[in-house]
């Protein structure tokens, strides 16, 4: 079986080469972009499994570009979002369609495990796994 | 020449709303001219209107009992001449009308009436009578209208003081979210590679540039926790400052070689013009002055710009010059611009991090150097200049 496919969305370089780094240990295959606009332009030319994306991002913003994959690009494909902002339930009453919310700093086992569960079962139950939210650190 | 100063002497501004929205009769006010010098502020005329008014009242009482002694020309008619025109500059429109029939009553010889007919009197009375209700009316107006000033002004501190409390509380919120933004984002990186080390390894090729990496952010966190201690001492008004000489030239070469790495990385080129300054002051705060201002114009600076610093004497103070381009600073941003807590982009989509602090404590060393900063930006240069006295009141003591 190949490896899934992750678009990983993040502006602070170092945080990107930490989450690109871990991931593609834990076997995924990583696109990794600095912000938004790139992440779009890997979008247009490529199909992913998951995508994990920032929400303070230059340029476009998280909320944004996650409407804008739910809209037309990707609409199906679970999205989960790491951002240093404290108040996920809030970002997700205000119709943050994404399917999870972690936490800065978060561990990046728990991220692993709902990449992995996401891929494994979004396609067909996404319903049940919809609207995950850490408790935060 | 008092006349005149008189004259700019501002009006009672009850007096004059009350006018404006007609809370006074205008008829009663243009019936006394006392009432309307006193509305434009002409104490002295009016008092001088007051004058001729009581004048005109005292003749007008008189003329009866001098009409008994002077009936005839010209001493009785000089009397009606003054009370005439005494309650004509006074404004004394009923004593004018008894003064009409005093003098047709000599004229007419006491055909119709007498000079001391009784409805005389009571024209005086209404003479006298019309100041005291007009100044009355005015003054319960002027209450009145003093009060809904009053009320208006209270209203709009209170509303002042409201929105003051609602912004201080908003830049608050606003702040404690960058504050948190800030301090997770370098402890997301090196709790993620201590987390890295625990669960998968780190190859140990990586590890020059892991530790780099976990340096830095944790340098980046000493620099969040420096600034806050630092903005915290300067709004006690702690000062830290030890007095020494501090080489200018030295202290700027140095902080550009501190910050080359940061230049090199956006390929920003950094032009330096010396000159042997020397001033006094804190060497690590003058250090710290310099390498914030350097390092605001490179995170403001596009990718392979120009920044140019340069530190020259002038008189008896030294000059530092910072310019960058890049995008100018907003207008509207500007008057807030050395203010803590405040930043001129805070939306999610703000390219540059930070806590909006930098600023505020470079004018608060400077202050404290009893320097001053000065900021210039339009569409193709933002430039800092801060001037240091090269000697200050603690070297000279």
């Amino acid at each position: 079986m190949s490896s899934a496919r992750i678009l990983l969305v993040e502006d602070h370089p170092d945080t990107l080469q930490l989450y690109r780094t871990y991931l593609a240990l834990a076997g995924f295959d990583v696109t990794a972009a600095s912000n938004a606009t790139e992440a779009l332009r890997h979008l247009a030319s490529a199909r992913f499994d998951a995508i994990s994306t920032d929400l303070a991002m230059p340029g476009m913003d998280g909320v944004e570009f996650v409407r804008r994959i739910r809209e037309s690009i990707q609409p199906a494909v679970p999205i989960i979002v790491i951002t240093g902002q404290v108040r996920p339930r809030t970002l997700i009453q205000q119709g943050l369609d994404c399917c999870g919310v972690l936490v800065k700093p978060c561990d990046l086992e728990q991220v692993v495990e709902l990449l992995r569960f996401l891929v494994r079962e979004c396609p067909r139950r996404c319903d049940v796994c919809r609207h995950l939210v850490s408790p935060g650190s | 020449m008092t006349m005149s100063t008189r004259r700019g002497a501002p009006p009672d501004p009850g007096l004059v709303l009350a006018q404006q929205r007609g809370y006074v009769p205008r008829l009663f006010q243009r019936l006394s001219l006392f009432h309307v010098h006193v509305a434009r502020g002409r104490q002295a005329i009016a008092i001088a209107c007051l004058c001729a008014t009581v004048v005109q009242l005292v003749v007008f009482f008189v003329t009866p009992i001098a009409n008994r002694f002077y009936s005839g020309w010209p001493r009785g008619w000089l009397i009606h001449l003054v009370a005439v025109l005494s309650a004509f500059v006074g404004g004394m429109w009923p004593g004018l009308v008894a003064e009409a029939v005093g003098i047709t009553a000599i004229w007419t010889k006491g055909k119709y009436f007498t000079p001391m007919h009784p409805g005389l009197e009571v024209f005086a009375l209404i003479g006298l009578l019309q100041i005291f209700i007009i100044h009355q009316l005015q003054l319960a107006h002027g209450a009145v209208i003093g009060r809904e000033r009053a009320l208006e002004i209270a209203r709009r501190q209170a509303d002042d003081a409201r929105r003051a409390a609602q912004d201080a509380n908003r830049l608050k919120d606003q702040f404690l979210a960058t504050l948190s933004h800030e301090m997770r984002t370098p402890l997301t990186v090196i709790l993620g590679y201590c987390g890295m080390a625990r669960a998968r390894g780190i190859h140990p090729d990586d590890h020059p540039s892991v530790m780099a990496t976990i340096e830095r952010q944790a340098l980046t966190q000493l620099g969040v926790v420096e600034d806050l201690f630092e903005v915290q001492c300067l709004l006690h008004g702690e000062s830290r400052l030890e007095w020494d000489k501090v080489n200018l030239e030295a202290a700027t070469a140095a902080a550009v070689e501190e910050l080359r790495g940061a230049a090199e990385e956006k390929k920003i080129t950094v032009v330096v013009e010396l000159a042997p300054v020397t001033v006094s002051g804190d060497p690590a705060s003058v250090r710290q002055i310099l390498r914030k201002l350097l390092s605001n114009a490179l995170k403001f600076s596009p990718e392979g710009a120009r920044v140019a610093l340069s530190v020259a004497g002038r008189g008896d103070h030294a000059v530092i010059a910072i310019e960058n381009s890049g995008r100018p600073i907003h207008p509207e941003f500007l008057p807030h611009l050395f203010e803590p807590f405040r930043q001129g982009d805070m939306s999610s989509t703000r390219p540059h991090g930070g806590l909006g602090l930098g600023l505020a404590i470079v004018k608060g060393l400077v202050d404290l150097h009893h320097g001053s900063i000065e900021v210039h930006s339009d569409d193709t240069r933002t430039c800092f200049t801060v001037t240091l006295p090269q000697r200050t009141p603690q070297q000279e003591s």
